[in-house]
């Protein structure tokens, strides 16, 4: 796309490069042509749509029964995961990053939330970002299918003076080890 | 019409530069006042990319990071780019309209100190305890609530950014009241300059746009001492909404009055008159009027609005951006093209911005947005739009019009060393944010740690910052040689089409002193092609 109006734009500015004497083409308007290209482009704009929603429906589904349930809570300048079903709770100091953990292949829930100002979820390996907004929660699902650390997480709404140290870290743990590092956990003893 | 005499530069006239009322002198304060901040803002982002240059850096702290940012985009939106292109439109649009003066001139020169004052006041920041604001140029709450931006600076922001506001909206008004009220006879509106047209939506949508942000800002300063206003569970998403309903519109304030530089220069300088003027206007009013309706595609990611709206409205604006390109394209082809400076940075815009337009379909499409959203994919976007785009349109309005504004002719030899050395800065500056951001590099961060791999790009980036900031003072170069050598540019030294040609440079106090007869946008090139015909 780049290429052809560039290319174009390049031809047209030598092709009627100025000669001493050289004649201006007098014509001023191709209303067919201009529709026509008009209705090309609109073409293209329905298409690039019909792939764009799709696309969205995808991301944007939720489960009506989620394997695991995690409530994300952001606020200056860390961020806690609460596990309510295995009464659980993540929190780092930073700049240590707080650790994620989800099990493998399951649709995970988040609720997102937080205390104080916007913050953002993102995590960019998973080309995947949400807003925590006080007072509203926000929900979404993720299945992480690599076990594995698969990527770090940060906040992506400029928050104040501790936004570029806000971060997580993703542990994709396979469905034995998770159980066994929740059960560590709630006996207060951490594993990872 | 050259005649051997330089131009005498005037005298200063002190109460001339307080109060005086003419349009050109009001808009020729208005653009060297927003130059001045434009070179402020410049130096705050030099200072940033010296810190970005290299991983870990603690050339600033976090704090004076947050600061820089946020009075660098303050800077360029709300006391460069926009007023900018208002001082444009205020020089111009009278002329070209072939009036005698703008609309309301005491009003348009409150709308001068206005600007003037919300500038100091926001820079005034600098010198109080807690620093300026430093809740993005955006300030949204409650990060820009008392609990979290303690201190007067933020005050003095929200004033500054209210008043510069209203200066610009005073002025926008007495720019659309002079194309509504003060053409000339024989001036319909379809025989409006291509330029006089993006100055007319552009007005349009300050009108539209610009009280929104006055009233949300006034509304912030009172929760900061009040509460209440956005307090409730919705009212971080209230004030996003607020904001982005000025924020988009202010987007295409930028953009169009360049796009109608661009469309007199692409023209002009190739000697045929404007191809597909009606569509161009259409398309100019379908923009204007999808303005309005696209400001969430900010918000994708809130989950906070109705995304396939936006998204629809949003890519939909491909169409008459599109018929914007295939008009510009179709003026050039079938000319002569004469390859001025002017042109040079025309067609610099024309490229450049394609890169921030095709980018921008990107942002439009939510599942994308999620990944690439507030990255430096979108700080690249921005900036191929407003420094590679308008700021390229700016200057080939500049050089096309400068003859005009002062009688002299800038020089072409420097003006290509500046477009050279512009043009790679600009790509060496924004190209590598555009691949960070997809990598992954988040915007408003300090600094980043050297496991990313992100430095050498990040130090490309800073060079190039270095090489535009070079380019500028090529430019300021040029215009101190070119008053020195004085050489008188007369009426009309490009053939152009358009009435401000049709008298001298600079114009007197009342423009013009006989009128020639407009049955068409190009009365000049009537005139020109009539004495060709008839011998």
């Amino acid at each position: 796309m780049f290429a052809i109006v560039v290319g174009l734009l390049g031809f047209t500015v030598v092709r009627f490069r100025y000669r001493p004497g050289r004649a201006v083409s007098p014509r001023t308007q191709a209303p067919r042509a201009e529709l026509a290209y008009v209705l090309g482009l609109a073409v293209v704009v329905g298409v690039l749509l019909s792939v764009s929603f799709p696309a969205e429906s995808r991301v944007d589904r939720l489960a009506a029964r989620p394997a695991l349930r995690i409530v994300a809570v952001a606020s200056d300048w860390r961020w806690r995961f609460d596990y309510p079903q295995q009464g659980v709770a993540e929190v780092a100091a930073p700049p240590a990053p707080t650790n994620l953990v989800v099990p493998v292949d399951e649709t995970i829930e988040f609720d997102l939330q937080s205390t104080d100002v916007l913050h953002a979820f993102y995590i960019p390996e998973r080309d995947f970002q949400r807003q925590a907004i006080p007072g509203i929660t926000n929900r979404f699902d993720l299945v992480f299918t690599r076990v594995g650390t698969a990527g770090s997480g940060v906040c992506n709404e400029f928050c104040g003076l501790g936004h570029t140290e806000m971060r997580f870290q993703v542990h994709v743990l396979s469905a034995p080890a998770f159980a066994a590092w929740a059960r560590a956990r709630r006996q207060g003893t951490a594993a990872l | 019409m050259s005649t051997a005499t330089p131009v005498a530069p005037r005298p200063f006239d002190l109460l001339g530069a307080v109060a005086g009322t003419d349009h050109k002198s009001i808009a020729r304060r208005v653009a060297v006042v927003s130059f001045g901040f434009f070179v402020l803002g410049g130096i705050l982002a030099l200072v940033m990319r010296a810190q970005l240059a290299s991983p870990n850096a603690r050339l600033v702290s976090t704090n004076t990071y947050d600061e820089l940012f946020t009075m660098h985009g303050s800077t360029m939106i709300y006391l460069f780019v926009v007023p900018m292109a208002l001082a444009l439109g205020v020089y111009l649009v009278p002329l070209q309209v072939g009036a005698s003066e703008v609309a309301a001139p005491r009003i348009a020169l409150l709308g001068f100190w206005l600007f003037v004052s919300g500038g100091l006041t926001m820079y005034t920041g600098f010198l109080t305890t807690n620093g300026p604001g430093k809740a993005g140029w955006t300030a949204f709450d409650p990060l820009s609530d008392s609990p979290h931006a303690p201190g007067i600076g933020m005050d003095f922001w929200i004033f500054g950014v209210m008043l510069a506001t209203l200066g610009c909206l005073l002025l926008g008004a007495t720019i659309l009241a002079t194309i509504v009220a003060h053409r000339a006879p024989g001036m319909t509106m379809l025989r409006l300059a291509p330029f006089t047209w993006t100055m007319l939506v552009t007005c349009l949508m300050v009108l539209v746009a610009f009280p929104v942000l006055v009233v949300a800002l006034g509304l912030l300063w009172v929760q900061r001492y009040f509460g209440g206003v956005f307090s409730t569970a919705g009212g971080p998403v209230a004030f996003q909404n607020l904001f982005w309903f000025y924020g988009h519109p202010v987007v295409y304030v930028m953009f169009f009055p360049f796009v109608g530089a661009v469309a007199e220069v692409v023209s002009v300088h190739s000697g045929r008159r404007f191809f597909g003027y009606k569509p161009f206007a259409i398309s100019l009013l379908a923009f204007t009027a999808l303005s309005t309706s696209v400001w969430a595609h900010h918000m994708f990611t809130t989950g906070q609005v109705a995304n396939r709206y936006f998204a629809l409205t949003s890519t939909a604006l491909a169409v008459p951006g599109g018929i914007e390109y295939f008009d510009m394209i179709a003026t050039l082809w079938g000319g002569s093209i004469r390859m001025r400076t002017a042109m040079l940075f025309a067609l610099g815009f024309l490229v450049q911005f394609l890169v921030g337009g095709l980018t921008g379909i990107f942002l439009a499409s939510p599942p994308l947005d999620y990944d690439v959203h507030a990255t430096y994919f979108v700080v690249g976007h921005f900036h191929y739009t407003l420094l590679a785009g308008s700021l390229f349109g700016f200057f080939a309005g500049v050089y096309h019009w400068y003859p005009k504004f002062t009688g002299v002719l800038l020089s072409e030899r420097i003006g290509r060393v500046h477009f050279v050395v512009m043009a790679i800065g600009a790509n060496l500056t924004f190209f590598p944010q555009l691949i960070l951001g997809y990598d992954g590099m988040r915007r408003r961060i300090a600094n980043y740690p050297a496991s990313n791999g992100w430095q050498t790009l990040n130090a490309i980036s800073t060079v190039g910052s270095f090489v535009i900031a070079a380019s500028v003072l090529v430019f300021l170069i040029n215009v101190a040689v070119s008053r020195r050598a004085a050489r008188p540019a007369g009426p009309d030294p490009w053939g152009g089409h358009t009435l401000e040609w049709a008298t001298t440079s600079p114009p007197p106090r009342h423009n013009f002193a006989t009128l020639p007869p407009i049955h068409s946008y190009a009365p000049l090139l009537d005139a020109r092609e009539a004495v060709e015909r008839d011998g």
